[in-house]
């Protein structure tokens, strides 16, 4: 993947004011089962994007962590989208969203055993020949933990990564969410995925909700989530980065203020110096 | 893998309820952002009840969650029914496959003497409706920020086409013998069946202009798609 530089999630209530210009975007991660559709509104307005910007398409579907099989008709359809758009990464999420024919639109987690990641690294290899390109991997909040892991949860994405020679996308918002509610320290985290295998980075608000942190993309990013993206991208300074709202949408301007908060700390001495 | 045992300490419980609020809040959110003015018209309470029976009836076999609500509509009744049948048609409208309108200047070049066998395409965008309430009229009202809906009146037509032009959904409710040729023209009838089909009180040149009539606007609306059946365009 190359250097992407600074982006933000397309979103519909986005399209006009993106395309009438003047904003420092560099690129548009899009969600590819918005546009695995026939025709209409979202792939025209997905064109008009692309003729401007870099696109990277990521995936909520791929389930790659389940026990089901891969579902090849959806890849089918996202290999068919790749083509038409030609997005420079094709991202998923390290996890399952469900079991047999039921979806349940949600990103589960997997239990940090070496069988999980052989049967995942698996998957990934299978998918990867089927689109002909390697895929990133996201990380997920999550809040519960299966018993009887064998290892950590970053040991379990960068053995994955090796295992499948696939990249990983990290969601810092995600570490950061995970290092509350399943107490650990996100900078340990960080530090233990490999420099090379982070092609991207995600920087999201989460909530609370009594004890635990709940990921829902709804809110600006958090002072200590900065923090924490400091360390990240002095450690992953080529990684393309995106900030990600999927609720109480703003205007595209706050968006785009969020987004030059996030070239500056990454210009900041403090990530020089990391 | 998924037989592993979760966790079991005392936060457990709450954990696990993360999930399943999440679950239900989701799908809730999928089927308002599909049905919005069945659920202004229901109120918030009885939208949310409706929801929650159809989540514990419906486990999602969806790839995306925008098709999750396809059958919600079995939920209810009457005016009710409609309006969600109706809904969910404006959403399949609004991203179905695009086509290319047929316009008056190819349909010139046709050949008189072919007129008979001509077998025009709807545009693929084109969908019917039918209703037996005021549905649609309630659609419009509610849309429009209206707080009382209008009376039922039986002599509101229930014939509605829906179709999409230039990005924008457009509908127009559709007179009977309309209704009739639009649906035969459905089947990849000839335009002399179509004749036929118009045929009723009228005699053959009263039906043929009758046709010649509601075709040229068909044309006008971009209700019919560029090509004819059964020949290359
Ligand atoms: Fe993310």
């Amino acid at each position: 993947m190359r250097q992407l530089g600074f982006g933000l999630g397309l979103r519909p209530e986005h399209y006009q004011a993106a395309l009438e210009g003047g904003h420092r975007i560099d690129w548009f991660e899009v969600t590819t089962e918005n546009f695995l559709v026939p025709g209409g509104k979202p792939l025209h307005y997905l064109e008009r994007v692309r003729e401007r910007w870099p696109v990277a398409m990521h995936g909520v579907s791929l389930s790659v962590g389940s026990t089901a099989p891969l579902d090849f008709d959806y890849l089918r359809a996202v290999r068919e989208l790749a083509r038409r758009f030609e997005p420079e990464a094709i991202s998923d999420h390290l996890c399952w969203t469900g079991v047999g024919a039921v979806n349940l639109h949600d990103l589960m987690p997997l239990p940090f055993t070496e069988e999980a990641v052989r049967h995942v690294a698996a998957r990934v290899r299978e998918t990867q020949d089927f689109l002909g390109s390697r895929i990133l991997l996201e990380n997920v909040s999550s809040y519960l933990a299966f018993a009887g892991a064998e290892m950590r949860e970053w040991e379990f994405a960068a053995n994955v990564c090796e295992a499948a020679d696939c990249l990983l996308l990290l969601d810092v918002n995600n570490v950061y969410v995970n290092s509350v509610n399943h107490a650990f320290d996100a900078r340990e985290y960080l530090a233990s995925i490999p420099r090379e295998r982070v092609a991207q980075l995600h920087l999201a608000g989460h909530s609370r909700e009594g004890d635990w942190l709940i990921d829902t993309h709804d809110a600006p990013v958090c002072e200590a989530v900065w923090g924490l993206y400091e360390t990240a991208i002095a450690r992953f300074p080529h990684a393309a980065v995106t900030i990600e709202r999927d609720g109480h949408i703003p205007p595209l301007a706050e968006l785009v203020a969020e987004l030059d908060c996030a070239r500056a700390r990454a210009a900041s001495p403090l990530g020089e110096a990391a | 893998m998924q037989r592993c045992v979760l966790t079991g300490d005392r936060t457990f419980g709450p954990r696990l309820a993360i999930y399943q609020r999440a679950y239900r809040a989701r799908l809730v959110e999928a089927l308002a952002l599909a049905y919005p003015v069945l659920k202004d018209s229901l109120g918030p309470r009885r939208f949310n009840a409706a929801a929650t029976a159809y989540i514990a009836a419906t486990p999602s076999a969806q790839r995306s969650i925008r098709w999750y609500g396809a059958s919600f509509d079995r939920g209810f009744r009457g005016m009710h029914a409609d309006l969600a049948r109706w809904e969910w048609l404006l959403g399949e409208v609004f991203d179905a496959a695009d086509d290319t309108a047929m316009t008056l200047e190819a349909l010139a070049r046709v050949d008189p003497a072919a007129w008979p066998a001509l077998r025009l395409r709807l545009h693929g965008t084109l969908r019917f409706y039918t209703s037996t309430s005021n549905a649609v009229a309630c659609w419009k009202a509610l849309g429009a920020g209206e707080r009382s809906l209008p009376a039922l009146d039986i002599d509101t037509a229930i014939s509605w086409v829906v179709w999409r032009r230039d990005l924008r959904i457009r509908f127009r409710s559709v007179p009977a013998d309309e209704a009739r040729a639009l649906a035969q023209l459905a089947t990849g009838a000839s335009f002399s069946a179509l004749c036929d089909v118009l045929a009723a009180g009228l005699d053959a040149h009263g039906a043929a202009v009758r046709a010649a009539t509601l075709l040229k606007g068909w044309i006008g609306e971009g209700l019919i798609g560029v090509g004819l059946i059964g020949r290359r365009s």
